[in-house]
C-alpha cells in the first residue's frame, strides 16, 4: 500500500503525426496544455506542485530543452514549480506517475503532475554518432528499428499475419465503439492550435483548429480490409493495419500524496500499487511485458487472474497476441476500448494515457485492480498496478 | 524593336513588342533598358508605364537562351529588375494576360501595379527544376503574403488577377481593370498619383521595402518540408523553394536576394533542371514535323469512328468523348458492344464515385456515344480508328470495308502496334488518308500517342492528327513505320537485355530493384507480369520466324511454357496473393533460372546495380540511335518524350538520349563495347551504332544529328 493517489487525468487528444491537428504544435504548448488541465481538474493552485515529471522518448528539438520544465511554465506554474524530463521509450508516461508516486512515498514531496508529451511531427530525431560500433558488435539489435523486432517476434513465436491483421480490426471497432459512446470525453481536454494542411488547390496552408477526438480511428475496419496492405517490410508481416500509428500529443495525471488528497476532500480516480521494469532480448523487444507483468504482480502477492482491467500497449498487434497468450490474459478485460493501433502511439504520452483510462474504465465497469503494461525499444518491459478508487 | 517608346502627355508608355509572349530575350531587355534611361532623360516623363500586349505582359524569361550566354549576358534579367524599382520616377505595371517567371518579377520590381480581370499570373520555375531568380522568392511574399507566395512558387501554376486582388491584405495589384481596352488608361491614372505622391515627398513604394512575416513562421517552413520532402521525392529545387520563401521572412531582402541568385545558379547547373529544360523543349519540338509547315491546313474533325469496342477501342473512344467529340463504336457483335459500352460507362462511373466526375459530365458524354453493328452507319465520320485484331488478315478485312464505306476525305487510322502500316495502307484506293495512331494502354490515361506516318500518309492528315491529338491531351510523337515504331521496337532489346542478366546472375527482384532505384516505376519482370507475359511470348515466337538473327534467352519462355504468365494468372515472374499487388519472390522461378544456368554451362557473377542500369538503358540508347539513323524519328528528343509519357522513364533524367548525352556519348560507347566484349554478349546488338560512334568521335550530342530549325 503506497501513499501516492491519482487524483485528475487529463490529455489532449491524439492526432496523426505530420497530417493532423497538432503537425505544428510546440512541446511546450502541448505539455503545458495538459498539465494545466490536469491541475485545474485536480481542483489545486498551480503553486502547489512540487515537482512535473513528463515522458518524452525523444526530448529533442521541440520537445527538447527539458520539456517537463518548460511545460510547467507553459501551464502557468508559477517559477517554483520543477520539471523533470524522462526517457524510458515507450514507458516513459507510465515511468513518470511511477516516479512521481515513489517520490511521495518517499516522503519527499506532496503533489506531483506526471505525464508524457510527444510530437513526432516536429522532432527530427538527432542521429549523429547514433550506432557504436563496439556496442554494435555485441548487441547488434540494439539497434534494430521497431519493425524489426516486430517481425522477429512473429517469426519466432510463429504469429501469422491473420492473426495480426484480427487483432489490429478489433482494436479499431473498439475504439470506433468506445469513442461513440464517449468514452473517451472525460479524459480528453481539447485543444485549440494552428495546424499546418496540404490543401489540393490552395497548397500548402494554415488555420486554426479546435482538436477534440482521437483522429486515427478507422470507422469500418475489417481485418479482411486490412489483409490487403502491403507489409511495411518486403516480404514483411507487419503493416500499418496491425501496428501502432504515428500520433502526437500530451497528457498529464496529478499524483497526491493521499493524506493530502483527502484534506483537500479531493476523489482520486485511483491508487498506484507498484511498478517494476524487466530487461529481455533487443531482438524481441515486444515481449517485455511478459517479463515485467509477472515481476510487479509477484511483488504485489498478485496473479493474473486478480487483475480486472488490462492496458496493454498495442506497439504491434503481434507483440500484444504474443504477451496476452503467454501471460493468459483474456480479451474481454483487455484493451478493451481499443489500442493504440487505433488511438496513436505518441510514444512519451502512452503510459500516461492508458492509466488514466484505465482507472477511468475501471471505475465505470466496477474493477478494482487495474494493470498498464508495454513493451520498450532496446528489450524491456515496464508495467504498473492500480487501485481502482 | 521589341520594346516601343511612346510619350503620353508626361508619362512614357513602354510597351514589349516580343510576339508570341514577350519573352524576355536579351533585345527586349536592352530596349527596355534603353527605354527606362530615355524617360529618365527626358525632363518632361514624371512617370513610366510597363506594358504589353492583350495576350500577355510577359512569359518571363527566353527559354531558348536558357543555359546560353545570351542568359546572362547584360543587361541581364536580374540587372533589368533592380533598374526598374531603382528607377527615379515611379514605374507602373499594366498587367494583361500571361504575367509568368520573369514577367511577373518584372511587375514586381514596378511601384505600381493594375491587372485586367482573367490575367494569369504564375511563377513556373519549379517546373524546370530551378525557382525565380530575379527577386521573385523574396518580393511576392511580401507582395501577396508568405503562405500563397510559398503555394505559386512551389506548384509553379496559374493564379489569376482576381484570386491574387482578393487576397487578404496583399499589395501585388492595386486595381483590377475589366478589360484590355481600359487597362492603359487607368495605368494612367495610376501613374499620375504615383508622380504627384512623389512630387509630394513620399517615397516610391517597393516591395522590397516591406515585411515579410508569418505569424507561425518556423512551425510553418517545418510542415512544409515535411510535405515536400514527401512528395518531391529528392528533386531539390522544391526544397529550394521552400528556402528561399523562409530566407524572405528572416533576411534582410538583398541578403535574401543574394542567396536566391546563389541558389538559382546551383539549380541551373544541376542535372535535374537540364533534364527538365530538355523535356520542355523536346515536348514544344515533338509536335514540329520537318516537311509539315505549321500553316499546312488540317482537315476538320468533327465526328470518329471506332472499329473495335474492346479494352482500347473503349479507351480510345474515351478519350474523344472526354474532348466533346461524338463517337461512333463499331463491333460485328452485339455482345461485344454491349460490353464495351458498358466498360466505358463503368469506368466514368468510377470517377464519378472518386470525385473527379460530375454526373452532368458523365451524361454529356455518353450522350455523345453512339454503337452500331454496321459499316454502313459510320461513312460520314471524319476520322475513323481501327482497333481491333492484331491480324493482318483481319486488318485486311477491316481496311477494305472501310474504303468503301467511308466518306471522301476520311481519315483512316489503325491502332496497331505491330503491323506493317504501308502494307496495311495498301489495302485501300487512299493509302494517303491512312495513319497510325498507336494508343499506349490504358488508352484514355496514357499520355502517349505515336502517330506512325505511312509511306504515302499525307501532310495534311500528319497535320490534322497531331492537332487532334492534341486537343485530346496526349503527346503526340510522329514515327515512321518499322516493327514496333519507336517505344516498343526499343523495349525489346531492354527485356532481352534484362532477361540475359538473369542468365548471368541475377533474380527478377535483383534487376527490378535496381531499375526501380534509377527511377522506372515497375522494373522489366514486374511491368511485364502487369501486362502479360504473353504479350513478349508471341513477339519472341514472331521473331524466331521473322528474324531469327535477334538473340533471346530462353528463361522467359520457359516461364511462359509454364503458364506462369502474369498478374492474371497469379503467377509470373513473381507469385502473386490473390487480392494484393505485391511481387512475392518466387521459388519455382529461381529454379528454373538456375537449371538454365547449368544447363548452358554460364558461370554465374555478381553484378551491381550500375551494370544492371547502363545494360537497361543504354540498350534502349542504342536502339534509340538507330531509331535515329533510320529517321524512324525525327530528333532525340521525341525518343525521350516517347520514354516520359509512354514508359515511365523518369522525367528528372529527361529521357533515355538525353541521359546517354549527359553521361557523354564516348562513355557511352565506351560501356556498349565492354558489354559487347562480355561473354556470352549479344554482340551484334551491343556494337554501338555508327551514329553513337560519330558523334561521340566528335564531342558531340544528339541535337547535332537533327539538322534543320528546332525552335
Amino acid at each position: 500500500m503506497t501513499r501516492a493517489v491519482i487524483v485528475s487525468t487529463a490529455r489532449t487528444p491524439l492526432t496523426k503525426s505530420w497530417k493532423g491537428a497538432l503537425n505544428m504544435t510546440h512541446g511546450a504548448t502541448l505539455g503545458g496544455h495538459a498539465v494545466r488541465h490536469a491541475i485545474a481538474r485536480a481542483a489545486i493552485e498551480a503553486g502547489e506542485v512540487e515537482d512535473v515529471i513528463m515522458g518524452c522518448a525523444f526530448p529533442e528539438g521541440t520537445t527538447g530543452l527539458n520539456i517537463a520544465r518548460q511545460s510547467a511554465l507553459a501551464a502557468g506554474c508559477p517559477q517554483e514549480v520543477s520539471g523533470l524530463t524522462v526517457n524510458r521509450f515507450c514507458s516513459s508516461g507510465l515511468q513518470a506517475i511511477a516516479l512521481a508516486a515513489q517520490r511521495i512515498t518517499a516522503g519527499e514531496g506532496d503533489v506531483y503532475v506526471a505525464g508524457g508529451v510527444e510530437s513526432i511531427s516536429c522532432v527530427q530525431m538527432n542521429s549523429a554518432m547514433l550506432n557504436d560500433p563496439a556496442l554494435a558488435a555485441v548487441q547488434p539489435a540494439m539497434y534494430w528499428g521497431m519493425l524489426e523486432t516486430a517481425e522477429q517476434v512473429a517469426k519466432r513465436y510463429q504469429i501469422g499475419r491473420d492473426a495480426m491483421d484480427e487483432y489490429g480490426a478489433m482494436s479499431q471497432q473498439r475504439a470506433e465503439a468506445a469513442q461513440a459512446q464517449g468514452l473517451f470525453t472525460q479524459e480528453i481536454a481539447p485543444i485549440t492550435v494552428t495546424m499546418g494542411v496540404a490543401d489540393q488547390k490552395l497548397g500548402l496552408i494554415t488555420h486554426q483548429v479546435t482538436a477534440a477526438q482521437d483522429e486515427g480511428i478507422r470507422a469500418g475496419t475489417t481485418a479482411q480490409a486490412l489483409s490487403k496492405l502491403r507489409p511495411a517490410l518486403p516480404a514483411g508481416l507487419v503493416s500499418a493495419g496491425n501496428a501502432s500509428q504515428f500520433s502526437d500529443g500530451a497528457g498529464a495525471c496529478v499524483v497526491m500524496d493521499e493524506a493530502t488528497a483527502q484534506r483537500k476532500g479531493l476523489n482520486p480516480l485511483g491508487r498506484f500499487l507498484g511498478f517494476a521494469v524487466a530487461g529481455c532480448a533487443p531482438d524481441e523487444m515486444g515481449i517485455g511485458p511478459v517479463f515485467a507483468i509477472p515481476k510487479v504482480l509477484k511483488r504485489l502477492g498478485l496473479t493474473v487472474a486478480d487483475i480486472d482491467l488490462w492496458e496493454l500497449n498495442e506497439a504491434f498487434a503481434v507483440q500484444v497476441i504474443y504477451c496476452r497468450d503467454q501471460l493468459g490474459i483474456p480479451m474481454d478485460r483487455l484493451n478493451v476500448n481499443g489500442g493504440a493501433i487505433a488511438l496513436g502511439h505518441p510514444y512519451g504520452v502512452s503510459g500516461q494515457r492508458l492509466t488514466g483510462h484505465a482507472l477511468i474504465e475501471g471505475k465505470r465497469r466496477g474493477a478494482k485492480l487495474v494493470c498498464v503494461s508495454m513493451c520498450i525499444a532496446g528489450g524491456m518491459g515496464a508495467a504498473g498496478v492500480f487501485e481502482v478508487l | 524593336m521589341s520594346a516601343m517608346y511612346e510619350l503620353m502627355d508626361d508619362v512614357a508608355v513602354v510597351r514589349l513588342n516580343q510576339p508570341p509572349m514577350n519573352g524576355l530575350s536579351l533585345s527586349t531587355r536592352q530596349d527596355v533598358m534603353q527605354s527606362l534611361e530615355r524617360s529618365a532623360a527626358d525632363p518632361q516623363v514624371k512617370a513610366v508605364i510597363l506594358i504589353g500586349s492583350e495576350k500577355a505582359f510577359s512569359s518571363g524569361a527566353d527559354i531558348s537562351e536558357f543555359g546560353s550566354m545570351r542568359a546572362y549576358q547584360e543587361p541581364n534579367l536580374l540587372t533589368l529588375v533592380d533598374a526598374v524599382e531603382q528607377h527615379a520616377k515611379p514605374v507602373i505595371a499594366a498587367l494583361s494576360g500571361v504575367v509568368m517567371g520573369g514577367g511577373l518579377e518584372l511587375a514586381m520590381a514596378c511601384h505600381g501595379r493594375v491587372a485586367v480581370k482573367g490575367c494569369r499570373m504564375a511563377m513556373p520555375e519549379v517546373k524546370l527544376g530551378l525557382v525565380p531568380g530575379a527577386g521573385g522568392t523574396q518580393r511576392l511574399p511580401r507582395a501577396i503574403g508568405v503562405e500563397p507566395a510559398l503555394n505559386m512558387i512551389l506548384q509553379g501554376q496559374e493564379v489569376t488577377a482576381e484570386v491574387l486582388h482578393g487576397l487578404p491584405e496583399q499589395q501585388l495589384l492595386a486595381q483590377l481593370v475589366d478589360n484590355w481596352d481600359d487597362l492603359l488608361r487607368h495605368a494612367l491614372v495610376v501613374a499620375h498619383q504615383a508622380a504627384a505622391a512623389q512630387a509630394a515627398g513620399r517615397a516610391l513604394p517597393k516591395l522590397s521595402a516591406l515585411n515579410c512575416r508569418h505569424p507561425q513562421s518556423e512551425s510553418y517552413f517545418v510542415f512544409a518540408r515535411t510535405m515536400v520532402k514527401g512528395m518531391a521525392k529528392g528533386l531539390p529545387a522544391p526544397m529550394q523553394c521552400i528556402a528561399l520563401v523562409e530566407a524572405a521572412t528572416q533576411r534582410k531582402f538583398v541578403d535574401g536576394q543574394a542567396l536566391e541568385l546563389q541558389v538559382f545558379k546551383d539549380l541551373m547547373a544541376s542535372p535535374e533542371s537540364a533534364a527538365f529544360r530538355h523535356l520542355f523543349l523536346a515536348e514544344r519540338a515533338a509536335s514540329k514535323i520537318k516537311d509539315v509547315p505549321s500553316m499546312t491546313p488540317v482537315r476538320d474533325i468533327q465526328r470518329v469512328a471506332v472499329i473495335g469496342a474492346g479494352t482500347m477501342g473503349g479507351g480510345i473512344a474515351m478519350n474523344f468523348l472526354n474532348a466533346g467529340i461524338p463517337v461512333q463504336i463499331l463491333e460485328t457483335r452485339q455482345e461485344a458492344l454491349d460490353r464495351g459500352i458498358d466498360v466505358i460507362r463503368k469506368n466514368y462511373e468510377a470517377q464519378v464515385k472518386k470525385g473527379k466526375l460530375t454526373q452532368d459530365k458523365l451524361d454529356a458524354r455518353l450522350s455523345l456515344l453512339s454503337a452500331t453493328l454496321s459499316y454502313g452507319d459510320i461513312g460520314q465520320a471524319d476520322l475513323v480508328i481501327e482497333a481491333v485484331f492484331e491480324d493482318m488478315k483481319v486488318k485486311e478485312s477491316v481496311f477494305k470495308q472501310l474504303d468503301q464505306t467511308m466518306k471522301s476525305g476520311a481519315i483512316l487510322a489503325s491502332n496497331t502496334s505491330t503491323l506493317d502500316l504501308n502494307h496495311i495502307a495498301e489495302f485501300t484506293k487512299r493509302p494517303e488518308d491512312v495513319v497510325g495512331m498507336h494508343f499506349f494502354s490504358p488508352a484514355n490515361v496514357m499520355k502517349l500517342l505515336e502517330v506512325v506516318r505511312g509511306e504515302k500518309t499525307a501532310k495534311d492528315v500528319l497535320a490534322t492528327v497531331m492537332a487532334l491529338g492534341k486537343k485530346i491531351r496526349k503527346t503526340c510523337v510522329v514515327s515512321g513505320v518499322c516493327d514496333g515504331f519507336i517505344g516498343n521496337r526499343m523495349i525489346d532489346p531492354y527485356f532481352r537485355q534484362a532477361a540475359f542478366l538473369l542468365e548471368e546472375g541475377c533474380t527478377p527482384m535483383e534487376v527490378d530493384r535496381a531499375i526501380e532505384k534509377f527511377g522506372f516505376p515497375m522494373g522489366p519482370f514486374r511491368m511485364s507480369d502487369l501486362a502479360g507475359n504473353d504479350i513478349g511470348w508471341h513477339i519472341r515466337q514472331r521473331h524466331a520466324s521473322e528474324k531469327p538473327h535477334i538473340r533471346h534467352s530462353r528463361i522467359p519462355d520457359l516461364i511462359c511454357e509454364k503458364g506462369r504468365f502474369g498478374q492474371k494468372t497469379g503467377s509470373g515472374w513473381y507469385d502473386y496473393i490473390a487480392g494484393q499487388r505485391e511481387a512475392l519472390p518466387s521459388a519455382e522461378v529461381l529454379s528454373i533460372i538456375d537449371s538454365y544456368r547449368a544447363q548452358r554451362g554460364i558461370s554465374v557473377r555478381k553484378i551491381d546495380a550500375q551494370e544492371i542500369v547502363m545494360r537497361l538503358v543504354l540498350a534502349l540508347v542504342n536502339e534509340g540511335a538507330r531509331i535515329l539513323e533510320e529517321g524512324i524519328a525525327e530528333r532525340a528528343g521525341d525518343i525521350d518524350m516517347v520514354y516520359l509519357t509512354g514508359y515511365g522513364f523518369p522525367a528528372w533524367r529527361g529521357g533515355p538520349m538525353h541521359y546517354a548525352e549527359q553521361l557523354g556519348l564516348y562513355r557511352a560507347s565506351q560501356w556498349m563495347k565492354r558489354f559487347a566484349a562480355m561473354p556470352n554478349a549479344d554482340r551484334d546488338f551491343w556494337r554501338p551504332a555508327d551514329l553513337i560512334e560519330q558523334l561521340a568521335a566528335q564531342g558531340l550530342g544528339f541535337a547535332a544529328a537533327t539538322s534543320g530549325d528546332q525552335s
